[in-house]
């Protein structure tokens, strides 16, 4: 296991290593930051040359890749060009923002997916299990931004139960985990319901009825964990998403998220914000997965790493 | 083995809701009590260090904090403020008296030395507001109520150029450093700053000893929405008083929840410019012929909703250079004309022709390059759109030499005509699509010309000179300005996408 978790820890280095090649380069290509902030004000070519200087833009790109990585090693990615203040701690500062809606939308995913695909599979041509299977295709083939915006006019708008956008307050949490949740419960509760219908023809499940358990058990203690794991694959996904692209709904719900933050930062030319943010949404995936992967071995005891 | 699940997920939103709590502020209540207002913006503010950022939305922000040397307007005017009067002791020495009495948040007297930190700061900023007081090259306090500043050669737009500076403190500046200051602003305006939790609200209370008297409302709430659709969501449920940048389609809502809405025309203009190097956009007939190709009212009425002025001069009215209507070729929607002028050329049969333009950054942006490239067709002009974001759009139009045309935009920060001048039409500025040795000439003489009867004579002329003779952009409109507005709130907007707190009224 010690091994095996240091060989993963050295493939994600690796991988940081090229994400941060490959958004050093994207921004190369995205352009100059100085002739966005200095345009039409009528600004001469060297005083864009001196504002190139001050931010350390003027040296050729290769020199900048290797000082953004000598920071990376430190710790320290440098300056946001628009904020004036250090670009990590800009990004870390909404990381609970992120954090919270991730945890709260997939908490909603779950505390529906799980029933719902526990009943459908259990009584696959019972009512739930139908209704089920219309929530999902719904749940799936809404996009966001459309169910966002209905969701404001109807709870904020008319009903006036929540607020419409913001930060700060439980109440404020509701309407953009929901939105947020409803894809990752239609795709947890499909999945959950033909891995368990899967699993419960199985001969040990046979053995299990047979033994005389009842069907709380039989299911809960016996099937439920087999057939857990690909839902596991699947929540550890959704969860690294998330947090690096739950963008749309930050933007309709006003909720203050590293996506939201990312996105201005692109607009805005701001290479040490966009980097910060890219560094630090690849760093969460990476451990979500190493996480994921450990709870392999918990679930199912036959997986040896 | 459930159990231990919804033990894990308790504990994880427990821990994170703690986190997650707003820290600085309590939690919102926006435009409840009396006194209290809520301004939404678009984007979030950057910083409150107007040497850093200029940004309209932090800038609106900003002009509360923080006293102006000399108070501009966007029709041109001055007013005196923080300075009580300005006089040119010889063509590159100013000589200004400087208010007595007046105090930073925090205590500290503003007097002359603050000015002169202020202009330092500014040439010093590794920001946007670096670029604009270059040209003063040296500051003296004389004594506390007077400075000397000299300028790199004899510049009348000065004073309005120092209505953009803000004056800050210099002790408290330099005692915390930049970046502290942009978070902690000390100023001299009648809101002072009280918290911030950036991404999420912004709030500035009223100045108890503002020099002018105390503003009438106790607290202000700036607070970002990106989505203009829930910007129009917070003003029906009453989270919002003032919403900032509404499209046209989002109007018959806000009227329909009973608030108000107020449309102001704008400064900002829209217009299409052409890369004059090309054939056969060389050829002045071509472009021309493309301005009578174009029915602005129809841009303006159809695809607008009327929220636009019609523009044929690049000058805004009453800035100094600025024609009477007669003097300057309007052209009129005239496809007939157009044709004949295209034949004239030797592209009677029409050409190929790339539109550059943005998308969802100005009003209707891809619609009115659609409607563009529509009414072009009609008179043969085959136009191939392309569409960016804008900071790619800018990215491009600055740095490569863009075929075609582009669909392109400009709204002036500092009321004097030398801006737009040389944003546009000067060889040595970013922008080089409509530059020429006269062009040249004639704002560089501008520039110089003490005298504003000169200066006057100058600019209309440059004014006739790029419509009648040049032509090199399509002349199209001012776009307006459209917000919602709560019941409570007494307010005229600026034409310069201002939200000046001293002329808000809570009823």
């Amino acid at each position: 296991m010690t091994r095996y978790l240091l060989r993963r820890l050295g493939q994600s280095a690796l991988v940081l290593i090229l994400v941060t090649m490959a958004v050093f380069g994207l921004l190369q290509v995205a352009g100059d930051p100085v002739v966005i902030m200095l345009s039409g004000t009528g600004a001469s070519e060297e005083q864009l040359q001196s504002l190139r200087r001050e931010l350390g833009l003027d040296a050729p790109a290769p020199v900048r890749y290797l000082r953004f990585l000598g920071g990376l090693l430190r710790g320290d990615l440098g300056k946001s060009l628009r904020f004036n203040q250090d670009a990590m701690g800009l990004v870390l500062e909404r990381l609970p923002a992120t954090l919270l809606i991730t945890v709260a939308a997939l908490g909603f995913a779950l505390a529906g997916a799980i029933p719902v695909g526990i009943l459908s599979a259990v009584r696959p041509r019972g009512a739930i299990s139908y209704a089920g299977r219309v929530l999902a295709t719904i749940g799936q083939a809404t996009p966001v931004f459309w169910l966002g915006i209905m969701m404001v006019l109807l709870f904020s708008v008319q009903l006036r139960w929540f607020p419409a956008g913001g930060y700060g307050t439980p109440a404020h949490l509701v309407l953009p985990a929901v939105a947020l949740g409803l894809y990752p419960m239609a795709r947890i509760s499909r999945l959950l319901r033909s891995s368990l219908l899967e699993v419960l023809s199985q001969d040990y499940v046979r053995t299990a009825w047979a033994k005389g358990l009842h069907e709380r058990g039989v299911v809960l203690r016996h099937a439920l964990k087999n057939a857990a794991l690909p839902v596991v694959t699947v929540i550890g996904l959704s969860f690294g998403a998330l947090l690096g692209g739950a963008v749309v709904t930050e933007t309709i719900f006003a909720w203050p998220g590293v996506g939201l933050l990312s996105v201005q930062a692109i607009y805005n030319r701001d290479a040490n914000l966009v980097q910060a943010a890219v560094v630090l949404v690849a760093v969460a995936f990476t451990i979500v997965n190493l996480l994921v992967d450990v709870l392999y071995a918990w679930l199912d005891p036959r997986i040896r790493y | 083995m459930s159990r231990r699940w919804v033990v894990l997920a308790l504990l994880l939103l427990l821990g994170l809701s703690g986190t997650g709590a707003p820290q600085t502020l309590p939690a919102a209540s926006a435009g409840a009590a009396a006194g209290k207002l809520t301004i939404v913006q678009g984007p979030e503010p950057l910083s409150m260090d107007p040497t850093m950022d200029i940004n309209k939305t932090s800038y609106n922000i900003q002009l509360g904090l923080y006293d102006p040397l000399i108070f501009a307007t966007p029709d041109g005017r001055l007013r005196p403020w923080i300075a009580t009067s300005w006089t040119n002791v010889n063509p590159t020495t100013w000589r200004i008296k400087i208010r007595k009495g007046v105090t930073f948040h925090n205590g500290e007297p503003l007097n002359a030395e603050s000015v002169a930190f202020s202009i330092e700061q500014y040439n010093r900023s590794r920001g946007e507001g670096n670029k604009y007081f270059q040209f003063i090259k040296g500051t003296k306090a004389v004594d506390a109520e007077t400075l000397e500043i000299t300028t790199d050669g004899p510049i009348p737009a000065t004073p309005t150029m120092l209505g953009f500076l803000f004056v800050l403190p210099k002790n408290y500046y330099t005692q915390v450093g930049p970046e502290r200051f942009g978070v902690e602003p000390v100023g001299s305006g009648p809101v002072k700053m009280q918290g911030w939790q950036r991404g999420v609200r912004l709030v500035v209370v009223r100045n108890e000893k503002y020099w002018r008297g105390v503003l009438p409302i106790e607290e202000i709430t700036y607070r970002p929405a990106p989505e203009a659709s829930t910007r129009v969501a917070m003003l029906l449920t009453g989270e919002a008083d003032i919403i900032a940048n509404i499209p046209p389609e989002q109007i018959p809502r806000i009227e329909a929840g009973r608030m108000r809405v107020i449309r102001q025309p704008s400064l900002r203009k829209l217009f299409v410019e052409f890369n004059m190097k090309q054939r056969p956009l060389d050829d002045v007939r071509v472009r021309r012929a493309l301005n009578h190709a174009i029915d602005k009212e129809e841009l303006i009425n159809l695809v607008l909703g009327g929220n636009a002025i019609r523009e044929i001069g690049p000058v805004p009215d009453g800035w100094l250079g600025a024609n009477p209507k007669n003097q300057l070729t309007a052209y009129d929607y005239n496809p007939a004309r157009a044709r004949q002028l295209l034949a004239e050329a030797g592209v009677g049969g029409g050409f190929q022709m790339d539109l550059w333009h943005s998308i969802g950054r100005y009003l209707k942006d891809k619609e009115i390059a659609e409607a563009i490239a529509a009414q072009l067709g009609n008179v043969g002009v085959r136009v191939n759109l392309q569409g960016m974001d804008i900071g790619s759009l800018v990215q491009r139009i600055h740095t490569q030499n863009l075929s075609g045309a582009h669909l392109f935009s400009w709204a002036p920060l500092i009321f004097d005509t030398d801006n737009l001048w040389r944003a546009h039409f000067y060889s040595k500025g970013l922008n080089q699509y409509a530059v020429s040795a006269k062009t040249d000439e004639l704002l560089l003489a501008g520039a110089a010309a003490l005298d504003r009867r000169e200066r006057q004579r100058i600019y209309s002329e440059l004014e006739r000179h790029v419509v009648n003779d040049m032509v090199p952009w399509i002349f199209l409109y001012r776009q307006s300005l459209i917000y919602g507005v709560s019941n409570k709130v007494g307010w005229l907007p600026r034409a310069d996408e201002v939200i000046n707190v001293r002329n808000l009224i809570v009823k």
